[in-house]
């Protein structure tokens, strides 16, 4: 039973993250929105989205079915193609979500990749940020 | 708790993967024991083993005289758990995208 859950976890441990995908139907435009207004992103999160989508904000999403909120850093907002951002919460370890939209023949492809950060990375930090692990040194 | 992080850097070697097979497989073994499977240097090994140590996937008692080196089965789950779960709520978020999507046209 053990080597089956080793055997799973390599599987998914070469790429060291976790990535998703679907093809829409929608055009990229109407994808981007749906991406980039945290009110409609929080729709499908099934969230209360409260960031600002632009570079450097910083922020609080609170899942419907978890009470406790994880902060949020966006990191990169490339116009209509990719949102990075990352997020923890006090109980769980930080990550790095990137989020890539590519127009295709019958709508847009939509790729997600979810992958856990080393503890302590640098970069700009605020008090919760640092505090849910985000973004400081010890 | 595990850093779930470093475990997974631990597994991204083919060597470290392997030594943990063979810790999955034979049970318990000393470094020695580990190496005998190795064309690789008994000093290389340690120092695999020591990486895996401290991802805490494996851990190392003394039973007499040698270091046994075992599996911790939780530490695997725990990751493992990370994965799956993750996973599932990307999946269950893009089906509501999408469900989301096909309803405003």
């Amino acid at each position: 039973m053990i080597a089956n859950i080793v055997r799973t976890f390599y599987r998914v441990a070469m790429s060291e993250s976790v990535t998703t995908e679907r093809y829409l139907e929608a055009d990229p435009a109407t994808v981007w929105e749906a991406i980039s207004q945290p009110e409609r992103l929080g729709d499908w999160l099934d969230a209360a989205v409260d960031v600002e989508i632009s570079e450097g904000s910083e922020g609080t999403i609170v899942f419907r079915d978890r009470g406790e909120p994880s902060v949020v850093l966006v990191e990169t907002v490339d116009e209509g193609k990719r949102l990075v951002f990352r997020w923890a919460t006090s109980t769980e370890a930080p990550s790095e979500v990137s989020i890539d939209i590519e127009p295709i023949t019958t709508g847009t492809r939509i790729r997600v990749i979810e992958r856990l950060l080393p503890q302590g990375q640098v970069s700009r930090h605020s008090a919760a940020a640092c505090a849910a692990n985000l973004v400081c040194t010890a | 708790m595990t850093d779930r992080s470093a475990a997974l850097a631990a597994l991204a070697d083919p060597m470290r993967r392997q030594l943990l097979d063979l810790l999955t497989d034979g049970g318990p073994q000393t470094a020695s024991a580990l190496a005998g499977s190795f064309e690789i240097t008994r000093q290389a090994v340690s120092k695999h083993l020591a990486q895996l140590e401290d991802s805490g996937l494996i851990h190392r008692a003394s039973a007499g005289r040698s270091v046994l080196f075992s599996v911790d089965p939780d530490a695997l789950r725990d990751t493992a758990a990370w994965l799956s779960l993750t996973t599932l709520r990307w999946e269950q978020r893009l089906d509501r995208l999408s469900a989301m999507l096909d309803g405003s046209e």
